[in-house]
């Protein structure tokens, strides 16, 4: 299945477009880093995804036919600082409150609560009648992308996920996500300001400025080259100045040099080689 | 939306009246217009504040808001008039009913442009100023008006924050977009408790912010703004003392006609 913007458009304000003629697809099973500088239009192309915002020209497509906010159901979108978002009395009302609202039965949603709590790692026992108010930040947080998983979407849209987590936290959640990929075959999008820590997960990069994509492709691609990242209005990666520097000293070029394991593996069996010869 | 309740920031003339002279101006307009319900004059008055709203460079397009969210409390008020509490005949009705209109329209405008044409802040100093002698009787002047202006400053981040949270909980099936209205109504609890809940972290962190910067409260504060009344300031002073003392003189005529 595919979920696809074709030449959407989008002002907040007569005369200052926000979105101009975007064009996106997105599989299912796929993993999308999106990025870009604040303000290039990044949240609110995903809000127009989930349905949220009706774009004024263009429109959404899934699987080929045009959807309206009705059949977005299937894209869940987790919003920067979700963990806002909650309001009920214990974790487990506050993650079965989306499945509730689709109309399921009791019985049902209990299943999807207990589901998506495993999903992110929050034991049933200890946090099912928990307040949500009184967790830590990191606990609110996966509380509310539970909600979101509660909901079995196709596509997972997060903005921003991981601003104010710690690195354990910003792993879990990254570990998360690629296992929905590949359990469920869920399509994840991750809008991200540091591609540093999504890449080791993404296949696909999408770059946006002022309200278009201005690079769509394989990460390493379009960031190699030093000079084109400053141009897309992103900061180059430390990794990446880091391969460019050991290929001018003789070193083989990285495949993911901001895997660090990976990284540091395809340089020691260089070493070995060498050593070998 | 919420941006037509504040202050506009056109660069008028009216913008760099002391806050003191221009509330003191409003205050002597509004009582004169409860004591003063002569015909000729509701015109004068209306042809005044049209000519303050040019003088201030204010939009036209915000006094037709104005007029219609207030068009309401008209129809109201011409239907208790006219048919509630129908006087001796239609007419005195009418009229009465007119006059009222008239009074609420002028009330509504002139503290419309009071806060169009003043920054929320210096609206608040004034205020403060020109209350100052209460503080003599104890009466926590400073404080009130400070809690005044951080409930004003906050109204466009509440609006902001409720509209991401109404947009985040569609997000995950609170269908706005389906259902009847009980169940709409409903709907509004997701909504309003994380808006609660975060301006209540809010106003903690404000007040922690607060007390980081050493506020402690009125007794020894030194302010970024002096205020002093200009030549300017006493004309719109003297104006509004004209008008008030016009209309206060012919209440009392008609009272001792009485």
């Amino acid at each position: 299945m595919q979920l696809r913007l074709e030449r959407v458009s989008f002002a907040y304000r007569r005369g200052l477009p926000v979105l101009r003629e975007v064009d996106l697809a997105l599989e299912s099973g796929e993993f999308v880093a999106l990025a870009g500088r604040s303000g290039s239009g990044k949240s609110t192309l995903v809000q127009v995804m989930k349905g949220l915002i009706r774009p004024d020209g263009g429109k959404v497509t899934l699987a080929g036919t045009a959807a309206g906010p009705e059949q977005l159901d299937s894209v869940g979108l987790v919003f920067q600082y979700p963990e806002h978002q909650l309001f009920a009395q214990s974790v487990y009302d506050d993650i079965a409150f989306g499945p509730r609202q689709q109309g399921l039965e009791e019985q049902l949603v209990e299943q999807r609560v207990l589901a998506a709590m495993a999903a992110v790692g929050l034991d049933p026992a200890r946090y099912r009648e928990a307040s949500p108010f009184e967790l830590s930040g990191g606990e609110k947080r996966r509380v509310a992308i539970a909600g979101v998983i509660a909901l079995e979407p196709r596509w997972l849209i997060l903005d921003e996920p991981t601003a104010g987590l710690d690195g354990r936290g910003r792993k879990a959640l990254f570990s998360l996500l690629e296992r929905l990929r590949q359990v469920r075959g869920v399509g994840v999008l991750v809008v991200t300001h540091r591609l540093e820590e999504v890449l080791p997960y993404a296949t696909r990069l999408v770059v946006m400025q002022d309200g278009r994509i201005i690079g769509d492709g394989e990460p390493l691609a379009l960031l190699s080259d030093e000079a084109r990242v400053r141009a897309m209005g992103l900061e180059p990666l430390d990794s990446l100045l880091l391969r460019q520097r050991l290929m001018e000293l003789g070193w083989p070029a990285l495949d993911a040099p901001w895997d660090v394991d990976l990284a540091a593996e395809a340089l020691l069996a260089h070493r070995r080689g060498r050593a070998g010869r | 939306m919420i941006g037509t309740l504040l202050y506009q920031g056109r660069g008028s003339c009216a913008e760099t009246w002391d806050p003191r002279a221009k509330l003191l101006f409003v205050l002597c307009l509004v009582i004169d217009l409860m004591v003063d319900h002569r015909p000729g004059w509701m015109l004068v008055r209306a042809a005044a504040i049209l000519l303050l709203w040019a003088l201030s460079r204010l939009p036209w397009r915000l006094l037709g808001y104005t007029l219609l969210s207030v068009s309401l409390l008209f129809v109201s008020t011409m239907l208790y008039h006219t048919v509630i509490v129908p006087g001796d005949d239609l007419q005195t009705g009418l009229i009465r009913g007119a006059v009222m209109c008239l009074q609420i329209l002028g009330f509504v405008l002139l503290l419309s442009f009071l806060v169009y044409t003043t920054p929320p802040m210096v609206l608040a100093e004034g205020m403060e100023a020109l209350l100052s002698p209460l503080k003599r009787l104890r009466v926590p002047v400073h404080e009130a008006v400070m809690i005044f202006t951080i409930a004003l400053r906050f109204l466009p981040i509440l609006a902001g924050e409720f509209e991401k949270v109404r947009k985040a909980q569609i997000a995950r099936g609170a269908g706005f977009h389906r259902g009847r209205l009980g169940r709409r109504l409903r709907g509004l609890l997701p909504m309003v408790v994380p808006v609660i809940v975060q301006a209540l972290l809010r106003a903690e962190e404000l007040a922690t912010a607060m007390e980081a910067r050493c506020y402690r409260g009125d007794v020894g504060r030194t302010r970024l703004r002096c205020y002093r009344m200009r030549g300017t300031d006493w004309a719109v002073v003297a104006v509004g003392v004209a008008c008030l003392v016009s209309g206060v003189t012919h209440g009392i005529q008609l009272l001792t006609l009485r």
